[in-house]
């Protein structure tokens, strides 16, 4: 009787489990659809004649006027987009491998249970988030360590973000504790548990951190604005933003020059978004597998 | 002998005078000396007349936005041949230093904090420093030139002893001279916004161009009827809303901010009984349907797409930015023809009392200014002097000779490098070889507007409809606030503004009844109009007394 | 008591030579770290003395005059000041209850998709919205809401009235929400993806022998697995309830629905004061971490108590 049971509940559960599955799959379809469409309007705008743009309505699902590449040639004979790529890859590189180094090495510490100032440290640590100096004091910092007009003004302030730290904390403290006294036992010291159980347990979150961190570094402008005054050292998102807001006027004062400043023209403005973009998007699909179930559990095994 | 002499004092002088870089080039050759300094300074410093350029070999550190126009085509000012002509005219190098375009403020702000200052730099101090010029001398930020102008800028102070209405426009309350300005040489380049409608439309249906409100009405309800606009007139929300630009508040007598009455006393605009008048109108028009339904969130790109596919038939803006973009977007196409009209008025024969005028010194953009870091202030000077000389006026507004114009019949014309330029487009190729198209340190000249300002017939006819206004009488002059009225001024100014767009946009809308304008007018005074009027009639006074 | 008192000192000091002796790796590990914060974060905190001071950039931070609080009671005193405070939480509350939650909804209807690569395309999807700028974002938002948009032909072929909903001030905060959930969702679900990836399978395996049907496991395993981050998330969201960035509402905002949507930032940004006058920016930055660091506080401390869970 107990087995029927069980069968039947069985086929009764995997029944309205796969109704679920189908409205599950018909809404994050949907989604995709919503959500797809910022990005395939900025192709499509950047594919688009310039003028035929100024005068489309709607939806945009196809270039407006006849396909073209001319905003795209515009954007890569600009001095600005070229230069602007090595200078963000410089800060990516350089300052995504600090970032991640150090917040892992406060993380891994800040997690263990047994560390009598994690309290004071973390508080000490999240005080920040809220309380800072402003930007005067900020900018004085920068100027006495001489790293105004220098890329390293973008990397070194900003190796540990608070936030990211306490994300990093949370998932390490959910290791379990068992693998940090067995290895202990083995003798085996902090820097070699942080190096060979903790960091290879936690790719997942490490591909987390890339992808928050390198977002951060790639998307980041105003503090490139405030402490660079070489254009060739500007990164991209600088130059995007300056193309971006172009003749975006808005007041008459500023609009006295309106009079004849060049107007950029739409589609440039979308092919810029378009080249700026694609690269970090392009990350995800690598990292993804990261995400996968079982990751960490299969590491623990092997 | 005496030859050799005054080659001995060149010698010196050149060797005494430290420029702001402090670095006096050493391998500099005796013919570039004798035959530059033609004239030979000696020492005594009454013998100024006979400066000529290029002078001295100096160094100059230079801020400055590079603006849209060259931008994208160059990462240094340094890379245009402008530049590389200035310093060749002019003997000074220059290194700039550039801010990322629309974001300077707050770089420059932490420039000043820091007391880090470059030796030239280019900004709106009157508008974003706190207290203006006034306050930017006595924090030792800027140099106060009043004393050396005479001296080292002989140029500039003569435009100012030849034009003294303008040179009040140019000092501090207390006649200082401050920064070597952008100054517009002629009155047809301070015109450039104002109503736009398509002409198309009004020969098809037999109309004139519109003069009065009335006239517009019916303008508008035809376009509606006749032409089946479903957003007769559209146009960015905040051009409503603008100071003395506004022309349809301007109809009636006033406009929305402060401006000078009949008396030359200091009105303000929004809560005049003619405001009122306006509200009932936009409130017709609004309920008639004239008027765009989505007026308060539409922007750039949503005018430009309803104009130019005929949900709407008028509008305003700019001449190049906006009126520019429609008439492009449409080239070829029958249907438009966006041309200017003048501001409208209520009685038929009227001038218009307000339009959009910019002042011939605006004292923002491209206001240029030697900071207390400059080492050799009276170098800088010569310097940025040569932009009102006739020959610097003409590398500055044209580029250079034989390159980027020629002189046919004493008319400076712009070759084809500026205006068939293979590589470049023509607002690049200018911006690369002159300053004209945007703005600097020199006196702007009307043969650049002439040649390069319309691209279209169209936009040569609004900028000379556009200009038919008396708003010089009527607009309020650019007057500065002490720091401490500034910050009240600010706050005052911020809660009424507040007041004001909301209940313009309720009255409007129909929401609110105009029953309550008198409430309304007198919020507005509790709010604390009256203290802003003091303020802005004292600045005024100060203002009539340089 | 001189002996008790000694006896005291060496007991602590012990203590501390024990601790150091034990975790001398970590408070090696720790240092550059502790460096990095007091010298970019501590450092320049005297800047904040300027919400007390007239700052001038002349007489620099510490040569300004004083002022007291004449910056916050100008604030406080503004006839506008009651509603920015209010329509900053309102719309903060409504995100935090509106989009909070999404992001792990999501994660979760994704974790039940057996299909790899569909499951793969719909993170990838999703995620988009968040890389585009928030000035195309808008106007695209902008676009579809006016009378003759996408969304009103929708409304009209239901028979509904078209209307401009961004002239409208009860479709302003739903139409904020719901374009924040719409450009974040698929990005905030990334950390939660990845703590579901540390579930063991063998969890599952064991309730379906126990019988436990998919809906019990989700109750019973996913969600407790992500607790921590939720809560720990949820903690962090409570400290920014006051700050509502003034970015997306001024491109969202206009007159008509200022009262509803008028927040702290944006008001303070219209009064231009934020460009020139640092000490009225800072002062109201100040108020605001004030509120949004008691609140974090007080989040963490409950949640110490019900969950075991907190910051520190």
């Amino acid at each position: 009787m107990s087995k029927r049971d069980t069968i039947k509940r069985r086929i009764k559960t995997s029944m309205s489990y796969k109704v679920f599955q189908g409205f599950n799959t018909i809404f994050l379809i949907l989604l995709m659809i919503v959500t797809v469409y910022p990005m395939v309007h900025v192709v499509m705008a950047s594919f688009s004649e310039g003028i035929a743009l100024t005068s489309h309505k709607g939806l945009l699902l196809w270039p407006a006027g006849n396909p073209t590449l001319d905003a795209f040639k515009a954007v890569f004979t600009n001095p600005n987009i070229l230069k602007g790529y090595r200078n963000t890859m410089f800060v990516l590189i350089v300052g995504i491998s600090l970032q991640i180094f150090m917040t892992s090495l406060g993380a891994y510490v800040l997690s263990r249970k047994k560390f009598a100032l994690k309290n004071p440290i973390m508080f000490f640590i999240t005080f920040t988030m809220f309380f800072q100096g402003g930007i005067i004091p900020f900018y004085l910092l920068i100027k006495d360590l001489n790293l105004i007009n220098n890329l390293f003004s973008l990397i070194l302030p900003f190796v540990v973000s608070a936030y990211n730290l306490i994300i990093m904390r949370t998932s390490f403290a959910a290791i379990p504790d068992s693998l940090e006294e067995s290895a202990k036992l083995d003798g085996a010291s902090h820097f070699a548990i942080y190096a060979r159980i903790v960091m290879p347990l936690s790719k997942a979150v490490i591909a987390v951190m890339l992808l928050y961190y390198g977002v951060g570094i790639w998307n980041g402008w105003f503090w490139a604005s405030v402490f660079l005054r070489n254009r060739s050292l500007f990164p991209l998102q600088l130059v995007l933003r300056e193309i971006l807001i172009s003749n975006d006027v808005s007041s008459m004062t500023q609009g006295t020059s309106g009079a004849d400043v060049a107007v950029i023209a739409e589609s440039i403005k979308f092919a810029t978004i378009v080249v700026a973009t694609v690269p970090i998007l392009s990350i995800y699909p690598f990292l993804q597998r990261y995400f996968a179930k079982g990751v960490m559990i299969g590491a623990i095994k092997g | 002998m005496k030859k050799f002499v005054a080659l001995f004092l060149v010698f010196v002088l050149a060797f005494s005078v430290v420029g702001c870089g402090a670095k006096t080039e050493e391998s500099k050759t005796p013919e570039n000396v004798s035959g530059g300094v033609t004239a030979a300074p000696t020492t005594n410093e009454t013998t100024q007349e006979e400066f000529t350029y290029p002078m001295e070999a100096k160094e100059f550190s230079y801020w400055m936005e590079l603006v849209a126009n060259i931008n994208q085509v160059v990462t240094n000012m340094s890379e245009a041949p402008f530049s590389t002509a200035l310093e060749k005219a002019t003997g000074a190098k220059i290194t700039y230093e550039h801010p990322v375009a629309n974001q300077a403020k707050e770089q420059f702000n932490l420039m000043v904090a820091s007391g880090e200052l470059p030796d030239i730099f280019e900004y709106n101090i009157l508008a974003e420093y706190p207290g203006g010029p006034e306050k930017a001398i006595s924090d030792g930020v800027i140099v106060d030139l009043t004393d050396k102008l005479q001296e080292y800028a002989p140029n500039l102070y003569k435009f100012y002893q030849d034009n003294p209405d303008l040179a009040k426009l140019a000092k501090t309350d207390t006649g200082k001279y401050y920064s070597f300005p952008f100054i517009r040489g002629d009155a047809s380049l301070m015109v450039f916004f104002g109503p736009v409608v398509n002409g198309k439309w009004l020969e098809d249906l037999g109309l004139e161009y519109p003069e009065t409100m009335d006239e517009w009405h019916t303008m508008l309800t035809r376009f509606k009827n006749e032409k089946g606009a479903t957003a007769p007139l559209t146009y960015e929300p905040w051009m409503l809303s603008d100071g003395n630009g506004s022309p349809f508040v301007g109809a009636f007598g006033i406009a929305e901010d402060f401006y000078l009455d009949e008396q030359g006393k200091i009105q303000y605009g929004s809560i005049q009984p003619g405001y009122k008048k306006f509200l009932e109108t936009f409130n017709t028009w609004y309920e008639e349907g004239l008027l765009d339904a989505d007026i308060e969130t539409v922007n750039r790109e949503q005018v430009a797409a309803k104009l130019t596919t005929g949900e709407s038939g008028a509008s305003m803006g700019f001449m190049a930015s906006r009126m520019g973009t429609w008439i492009a977007a449409t080239v070829g196409n029958d249907d438009y023809n966006f041309v200017g009209v003048k501001n409208p008025v209520e009685i038929k024969g009227d001038i218009p009392m307000f339009s959009q005028k910019d002042v011939a010194i605006n004292g923002s953009m491209g206001d240029t200014f030697i900071s207390t870091a400059c080492e050799d202030v009276e170098a800088a000077m010569r310097y940025l002097d040569y932009g009102y000389s006739e020959e610097g006026k003409k590398l500055y507004n044209f580029g250079i000779e034989g390159e980027s114009y020629e002189m046919k019949d004493e008319y400076p014309t712009y070759t084809d490098t500026i205006l068939k330029n293979p590589d470049l487009t023509v607002v690049e190729a200018m911006a690369m070889y002159a300053r004209s198209n945007y703005y600097g340190p020199f006196v702007q000249r009307k043969e650049y507007i002439e040649q390069y300002g319309y691209t279209y017939p169209q936009q040569k006819e609004a900028n000379a409809l556009w200009s038919i206004s008396n708003v010089d009488k009527y607009r309020m002059p650019k007057v500065t606030a002490t720091p401490e009225e500034s910050e009240e001024l600010a706050m005052i100014m911020n809660t009424i503004l507040t007041y004001r767009d909301e209940m313009q946009v309720k009255y409007i809308m129909g929401i609110e009844d105009l029953d309550s304008y008198d409430t309304y007018v007198q919020n507005i005074k509790d709010m604390g109009i009256d203290r802003a009027i003091e303020i802005y009639e004292a600045a005024l006074e100060r203002f009539k007394n340089r | 008591m001189n002996v008790s008192a000694n006896k005291k000192g060496t007991t602590l000091i012990q203590k501390v030579k024990e601790e150091w002796k034990r975790n001398k790796e970590l408070y090696i590990m720790i240092l550059p770290v502790v460096i990095y914060f007091f010298i970019f974060m501590y450092i320049p905190m005297y800047g904040a003395a300027i919400a007390f001071k007239q700052f001038s950039p002349a007489k620099g931070i510490l040569g300004s005059d004083w002022v007291g609080f004449t910056h916050f009671f100008r604030f406080f005193d503004g006839i506008y000041f009651v509603r920015v405070l209010k329509n900053t939480l309102v719309i903060s509350v409504y995100s935090l209850i509106f989009g909070f939650p999404a992001p792990i909804i999501l994660a979760l209807l994704l974790n039940e998709v057996r299909v790899k690569w569909f499951k793969n395309l719909v993170q990838t999807v999703t995620y988009l919205p968040h890389f585009i700028s928030l000035v195309v974002i808008i106007g695209l938002l902008k676009e579809f809401t006016i009378s003759t948009g996408l969304v009103n032909d929708v409304f009209a072929f239901f028979g509904m009235d078209r209307f401009p909903l961004l002239q409208k001030p009860e479709a302003f905060r739903p139409l904020y929400i719901i374009s924040e959930i719409w450009q974040t969702v698929g990005w905030n679900s990334i950390i939660y993806l990845a703590a579901l990836s540390g579930i063991d399978e063998q969890l599952y395996e064991a309730a379906r022998m126990d019988g436990a049907n998919r809906w019990k496991q989700t109750l019973h395993i996913t969600l407790p697995s992500i607790a921590s981050t939720i809560i720990i998330l949820f903690i962090l969201r409570m400290g920014s309830l006051f700050t509502v960035g003034f970015e997306k509402i001024i491109l969202m905002y206009n007159p008509s629905t200022y009262e509803v949507s008028d927040v702290i930032s944006s008001y303070v940004y219209r009064s231009g004061l934020l460009d020139m006058n640092y000490s009225y920016s800072t002062a109201v930055g100040l108020f605001n971490s004030v509120m949004n660091f008691i609140l974090l506080v007080v989040a963490n401390k409950l949640s110490k108590r019900i969950s075991k869970t907190s910051l520190w």
